[in-house]
């Protein structure tokens, strides 16, 4: 029997037929210390290949192990994603981002928010044009939606008030950097406000704040695997959540030495920075920041009223990276017409999104979320591509 | 490029080409050398120009001479009017009486052209309010509150400086604490004065530290530890004029160290004999140090004696407990529910 199981390739599927026994001294090559098998039969279910282009040992290795052993990278991972998806560390990591669309919905869902469906197949570009897919559809073409927003705005002017979505959003960007792809999961948000627009943001904030809190209560064991194979500095943040106004961080940029002008959007090392500075002083890898500049946001964010030049948006941040952008839309089909015009925006190609507010819409505000981003830097991990069971970025679109 | 000659190697024109001598570029100073000098001075009956340096040097050493002797006139000429300004001053303000005043300025402490400046701008200060102080601090201050030792004297803040700090101090609760005292989340912070426009923006967040840090620019400064280091830093910034009195200060300093002390004290006889030692500062009257008014040390004093657990104001005589509960009732907050 010892030849036949000898024989058997690693990651085959087999039923045992066995005792359960103590041993007599504690077997230290496996997790489970105390008991072992004495086995009577054993079968085998579905036999693996003899030569697997990975193992499990390399591939669940941490990666602070520097004792000269061989690691799996990332590229052979995703060509085997399915072998690389037995580590403990990739089951952990996708428990969690159930979790976090779980909680997502649960948490909306008891504030009255009602889950939409949007189509994915749209007729004309929804953000003025640019990173679409075009797909033939029948005689002409269509595009991949780069964002439900249209669809949620129309919701809040059929009067559901306070709607979510969660569902594949596309982006044609070429960029192969480790926080984008061009196909992930959105967790989209809109909501009609009575008062201010701040009303929403809290709303958001607190929501994501819910999550991170029940995250860190219930999935403790999925962060502790997670850890294991990739360490980091456990996520922090504040309840209530830290809120910034946009001028605030430029001068705490400027305070350390960067030349950033009061209407600039901020550059991607920039942001790095104000995490660090901000995690310094308030203590939290979570924050947003609210009033940016007018003239950095889409021709459909409404301009601040109080002051020239800022607008009615914020920006979300985990670990000094952007997870969300969002802000109060404009209702009123003239002013939306105005400022498109403005923005030097084609009318003929937004006219049913202005068409959508013909008909009086309440003030609203909203944003959008990347599942595998908020994921990834929930977890500290440094690339995206971890948090994506299937990853579709531009140089690859298998398995 | 030309052929050099029968061996067919190739002339290169020279690269760059130096001028003919170097000329010292004006942007710079000549120094002399120093050199020089001293080795003549050394090889002494060799040159016949000694007497000329000799005279040279005289003239250098009269003309220090003559600029010190006028800076040291013009030091007592300060002192005389710092010390002139002093005594109008003590005769003006005449709450400060429990204080001696010394005649004479410590002579180290005295900066040079500025002292009389900035004199004069305290003076004017005592009348005017708190400084704007937007220039030497980042308005926006972050306090870490640790829930091990609760800095109960955050609560009174708004007492000590009327138009000190924001109307509504924003509390967080970091990641890292599950629960706040009881204390502070009754606490409804609707209640305290101050108004908008204000010069400190303050912003408290609980969080896992052993002590209270308070953080202004994490670029500039590393975060200020304890209760009491904050109490003095909000001190030096909103009441600039107290620094006037450098023994008061002192006195103020030791009864601030004695609180700290005690927040720190874990043994029952030693927490005792410090916070008797914070008593007799009280002694009988109203407030600590026999000030007019709520100060620091009550604050710092009111906040050692609710954080420590084996000690209550009942031990430590009535005036005590009175004192506790005027101060707890301008907190908002019972004191018997603290423990």
């Amino acid at each position: 029997m010892i030849k036949f199981v000898s024989q058997i390739p690693k990651e085959s599927i087999v039923d045992i037929h066995a005792y359960v026994k103590a041993t007599p001294t504690k077997v230290e090559s496996c997790t489970q210390k105390d008991v072992e098998l004495s086995i009577l039969e054993v079968w085998v279910v579905s036999t693996a290949k003899a030569q697997l282009p990975l193992l499990i040992e390399d591939a669940s290795r941490p990666i602070t192990d520097d004792a000269g052993l061989s690691t799996v990278n990332q590229d052979t991972r995703l060509d085997n994603r399915v072998l690389d998806l037995r580590t403990p560390a990739n089951h952990a990591i996708f428990k969690l981002e159930s979790g976090v669309c779980q909680l997502f919905r649960e948490t909306l869902a008891q504030q009255g928010f009602i889950e939409i469906h949007t189509p994915k197949i749209i007729s004309a570009a929804s953000e003025g044009g640019a990173n679409v897919f075009t797909v033939s559809y029948f005689k002409n073409n269509a595009y991949l939606a780069q964002s439900p927003q249209l669809y949620k705005q129309m919701a809040i002017a059929a009067d559901f008030d306070k709607v979510y979505t969660v569902g594949a959003v596309f982006r044609a960007e070429d960029s192969n950097t480790h926080r984008h792809l061009t196909e992930f999961v959105g967790l989209d948000l809109e909501m009609a406000f009575k008062y201010h627009y701040h009303e929403v943001m809290h709303t958001i904030a607190n929501t994501l704040t819910q999550i991170f809190k029940r995250l860190k209560n219930e999935f403790q064991v999925e962060i502790a695997a997670v850890n294991v194979q990739y360490p980091c500095e456990e996520f922090t943040f504040l309840e209530p959540p830290l809120i910034l106004e946009f001028f605030t961080a430029v001068d705490m940029l400027k305070e350390a030495g960067v030349d950033i002008d009061y209407y600039d959007d901020l550059s991607t090392p920039n942001e790095k920075l104000l995490g660090k500075i901000v995690k310094a002083k308030y203590s939290t890898d979570f924050y947003v920041l609210d009033k940016y500049p007018l003239a950095v946001r889409p021709f459909y964010t409404m301009p601040d009223p109080l002051n020239a030049g800022y607008s009615n948006s914020y920006d979300m941040f985990m670990r000094g990276e952007e997870i969300l952008s969002g802000a109060q839309r404009i209702h009123d089909a003239n002013f939306l017409t105005e400022r498109a015009q403005e923005h030097g925006v084609e009318l003929d190609k937004i006219k049913s999104y202005i068409e959508a507010f013909q008909y009086g819409c309440p003030p609203h505000a909203g944003g959008g979320i990347g599942m595998e981003r908020v994921v990834m830097l929930f977890l500290g991990l440094d690339n995206i591509r971890k948090t994506s069971l299937f990853p579709r970025d531009p140089k690859r679109l298998t398995p | 490029m030309t052929l050099n000659g029968p061996s067919k190697i190739y002339h290169l024109k020279p690269v760059f080409q130096l001028p003919e001598s170097l000329e010292p570029k004006c942007s710079m100073y000549n120094m002399k050398n120093l050199h020089q000098p001293a080795s003549r001075k050394s090889s002494v009956g060799k040159s016949t120009d000694n007497t000329a340096d000799d005279s040279n040097e005289n003239k250098i050493i009269s003309e220090v001479l003559k600029r010190q002797e006028e800076l040291i006139r013009h030091l007592q000429n300060i002192q005389s009017k710092v010390t002139d300004l002093k005594q109008e001053l003590t005769n003006a303000s005449s709450s400060v009486s429990s204080v001696k005043t010394k005649s004479s300025v410590p002579g180290g402490s005295v900066g040079k052209k500025d002292t009389k400046s900035t004199s004069n701008k305290n003076i004017s200060l005592s009348n005017n309010g708190p400084v704007d102080i937007k220039n030497i601090i980042d308005k926006n201050i972050v306090i870490n509150l640790s829930p091990v030792r609760p800095a109960y004297s955050v609560l009174i803040l708004p007492h000590l400086w009327h138009n000190g700090f924001n109307t509504d101090p924003t509390i967080h609760v970091h990641s890292s604490v599950s629960q706040v005292p009881s204390a502070f989340s009754k606490k409804s912070q609707s209640s305290q004065v101050g108004n908008s426009a204000s010069p400190l923006n303050l912003r408290l967040i609980w969080k896992d530290v052993p002590d209270t840090e308070l953080i202004s620019s994490p670029i500039k400064a590393s975060p200020l530890l304890g209760e009491v280091s904050m109490l003095r830093l909000f001190h030096r910034l909103l009441c600039p004029t107290d620094s006037l009195s450098i023994e008061h200060q002192i006195v103020v300093d030791s009864a601030l160290d004695t609180c700290h002390q005690l927040l720190y004290a874990t043994q029952k006889n030693t927490a005792f004999a410090l916070a008797k030692k914070l008593a007799e500062y009280l002694g009988s009257t109203e407030w600590m140090l026999g000030s007019s008014s709520l100060s620091i040390v009550d604050a710092a004093a009111w906040s050692a004696i609710l954080n420590n657990k084996t000690i209550s104001p009942n031990q430590l005589g009535p005036n005590v407990t009175k004192w506790s509960q005027k101060i707890s009732a301008l907190a908002g907050i019972n004191e018997n529910t603290r423990k």
